[in-house]
């Protein structure tokens, strides 16, 4: 029995025998492991360092020699169309025999779609973002997992933390709180019931402040779609909307503190939308600094102030 | 004369100008103008009064100016929240119908005469957008703004200006009518959106398909089983990606990324997205399945298709888009001075078709543009103030 040891990462992956001195077959590794139909992937031969004179490999796809790939260790080529399976084959001819590698993929879409429960005003086209303590709604789409009868189990992660305590099957849409940091990393792997991964995917999930828009609001033509930060009063009356974008929706809904200030001074008059503020001409004329403080006490970061220039 | 006389005429003779100016000011009254001014008698002097007889607007009979050689015209200076042009014949002169914000009122232009009427003075309140179907027969009224905006259709009398009002949907999201009237909307359910068909003829509702996500934006076709396009709402900091619903199924297409954003056709998609760092656009061939990359970048939501069908009107500024779209531009925080271009699906090529600042000295930020059917001419409203312009490509 030979025993080897090696020092090398890289050695001891292309080592031909395990720990216990057992021939390990060459495997091919693809680079993603899971592709997109007509992504570029790279596949490289492991377990194989017994690159002696006479030895020849030879790649081959579904069969079909690929051109210009003789004997090379790793090569690229484009996956092929959605739901369709592919081999991906390494034939390896020395003179004491002919090994085969092979390595199915059948590229498919995992689409991860991101869906913060903050808020935006309702002229807004786009899509909110998270911010610290909000909810986010995750939704899995996997491009043909209808062609898994028996289901597929679904393992979500926030960070190191796995959600709804471990894989469940069919579980394509999650919710988390959106922890402390920049950023949060979500990952996801679906495998069949026996095991065998058809997809995983990570992605970064930002995390921003809320802040603050100033818009004029009017009964007739609705909320005026550009932000101001100088307003001046000419007619006698105009009302204007506090926006706290990527608040928090629950903070939004039920705020604990929203607060209008003029000139330094507490403004508690609003009406029943506490984001909206009458505002009316007197005989006087000057300007004001008009300012509104939206913020939630038990989530100090779920919370934006602002303040405009008011002139009359 | 010695000095104290000298002192007290001058003393007398200031009280009585002061009396003077005194009863000048607070007790004079002017005469008529006829006693004020002097007959200078100069010649031919007399004026002939000319009664004014030219109409006094209301708002039945206001006018829109139509007539200039200008190839832009503005429709309106107030805010439209919808606007469709209709034709009674193919060969009769175009009108356009616009609905008025916050009541649902709806207006007609002739394009010929400038002559603005009432059409439907059915008011419904918080009207916040519109859509009219070619015929100018059908709308559909969105009522409120958010998640609880409710849709409405209306039904416009032959005889009056009354419309006939159905509710459709409390959640609705989006909605459309086709070229061959058909509606089409789209509803919130939870964490999910429905396409749905409402048949004005039976009165009923047929849900065309669920889509698996709530943030959806979409792109209709123009019939119900044509293709129309779907994504999550845009960030420039979320990713995207494009699927289609066609002959009832949802499917993915080979578009991705961050503030992804698209306009198309069945043929040709324009797409817009973040790519290493800067905001790029290109066109996707759904024939050969390619994308190729387009010279400028640009919003899919500023373009429309041409009635030639092979090509794209789109509108575009010189300004760089910024790195953080199209969130920025949603927001209200950018607005864009835009030229109108002709984007070749063939080609992927850009060509300039009008400067609009020099064609009307104003700064125009271009949404939700339209094409006529009949004119083929390009409608569009101005996100600055919402107003209603007219682009006369055709001539």
């Amino acid at each position: 029995m030979i025993l080897v040891f090696t020092a090398s990462p890289a050695a001891a992956q292309l080592s031909p025998y395990d720990l216990a001195g057992r021939a390990v077959a060459p495997e091919i590794r693809l680079d993603p492991e899971f592709p997109e139909p007509n992504e570029e992937v790279t596949a490289t031969l492991t377990n194989f360092n017994d690159y002696a004179i006479n030895t020849t490999i030879t790649w081959l796809l579904d069969g079909v020699k690929i051109s210009d790939t003789n004997n090379a260790l790793n090569i690229s080529f484009n996956a092929g169309a959605e739901r369709k399976t592919q081999t991906i084959s390494a034939v390896i001819d020395r003179s004491s025999g002919r090994t085969i590698a092979n390595q199915d993929l059948r590229p498919a879409y995992l689409d991860i779609i991101v869906e913060p429960q903050t808020h935006t005003p309702s002229f807004y086209q786009g899509r909110a973002l998270p911010s610290k303590g909000s909810l986010v709604n995750l939704t899995a789409l996997l491009s043909d997992s209808d062609l898994y009868r028996n289901g597929l189990l679904y393992t979500w992660r926030v960070g190191r933390v796995v959600l709804s305590g471990g894989p469940i099957y069919n579980n394509n849409k999650v919710s988390f709180e959106v922890p402390y940091g920049r950023d949060v990393v979500i990952s996801l792997d679906i495998t069949t019931p026996d095991g065998i991964t058809v997809a995983e995917k990570n992605i970064i999930v930002p995390s921003v402040s809320p802040y603050l828009r100033f818009y004029e609001a009017s009964s007739l033509f609705g909320l005026r779609t550009i932000p101001t930060t100088n307003l001046v009063l000419i007619g006698n009356s105009t009302a204007v909307r506090a926006e706290p974008y990527h608040l928090d929706s629950r903070v939004y809904n039920a705020p604990s503190i929203a607060e209008w200030g003029v000139s330094g001074q507490d403004y508690s008059d609003v009406g029943s939308n506490p984001y909206e503020i009458t505002l009316q001409r007197t005989d006087q004329t000057g300007s004001s600094r008009l300012t509104f403080q939206v913020r939630d006490i038990r989530e100090l970061l779920q919370g934006a102030k602002g303040s405009l220039n008011l002139s009359y | 004369m010695n000095r104290t006389l000298l002192i007290i005429i001058g003393v007398v003779m200031a009280l009585v100008l002061i009396a003077v100016w005194v009863y000048l000011l607070f007790f004079n009254q002017p005469g008529g103008g006829d006693d004020n001014f002097a007959d200078l008698n100069f010649a031919n002097t007399d004026r002939e009064v000319v009664d004014d007889t030219s109409p006094t607007f209301s708002e039945e009979e206001a006018l829109v100016e139509v007539s200039d050689d200008s190839v832009l015209k503005q429709l309106t200076t107030e805010p439209v929240i919808g606007f469709q042009e209709v034709a009674a014949t193919a060969s009769s002169t175009p009108v356009v119908y616009y609905l008025k914000p916050g009541t649902g009122h709806m207006m007609s232009i002739d394009l010929e005469t400038g002559e603005e009427e009432r059409v439907s003075g059915t008011t419904i309140p918080n009207a916040s957008r519109g859509v009219i179907s070619i015929t100018g027969q059908l709308v559909l009224i969105q009522a409120g703004q958010g998640h609880q905006a409710e849709l409405l259709l209306g039904e416009l009398s032959s005889s009056s200006e009354e419309l006939k009002l159905t509710t459709l949907s409390e959640t609705v999201l989006d909605f459309t009518i086709t070229t061959n009237n058909e509606l089409l909307y789209l509803e919130g359910d939870g964490g999910y959106t429905t396409i749905k068909q409402y048949q004005p003829e039976t009165k009923t509702t047929k849900t065309i398909l669920t889509i698996p996500f709530a943030e959806t934006a979409i792109t209709w076709g123009n019939e119900v089983g044509g293709v129309h396009y779907i994504y999550p709402k845009a960030s420039g900091q979320l990713e995207g990606y494009l699927y289609q619903v066609a002959n009832g199924k949802f499917s993915r297409l080979p578009v991705a990324g961050y503030g992804l954003t698209a306009y198309g056709t069945a043929d040709y998609v324009i797409i817009s997205r973040q790519l290493t760092g800067r905001y790029q656009s290109a066109i996707f061939n759904r024939t050969l399945d390619q994308t190729k990359p387009l010279e400028m970048a640009l919003l899919p939501e500023k373009c429309v298709l041409e009635n030639t069908k092979s090509s794209f009107v789109c509108a575009d500024s010189t300004t760089a888009l910024k790195t953080d779209m199209p969130d920025l531009w949603y927001e209200g925080g950018v607005s864009y001075v835009d030229n109108f271009w002709r984007i070749d699906t063939a080609s992927s090529s850009a060509s300039l078709l009008l400067d609009t600042k020099k064609e009307s000295g104003r700064e125009l930020d271009i949404i939700n543009l339209v094409t006529g059917q009949n004119s083929g001419d390009i409608y569009f409203q101005n996100k600055n103030d919402q107003a209603l312009w007219l682009y006369q490509i055709s001539r």
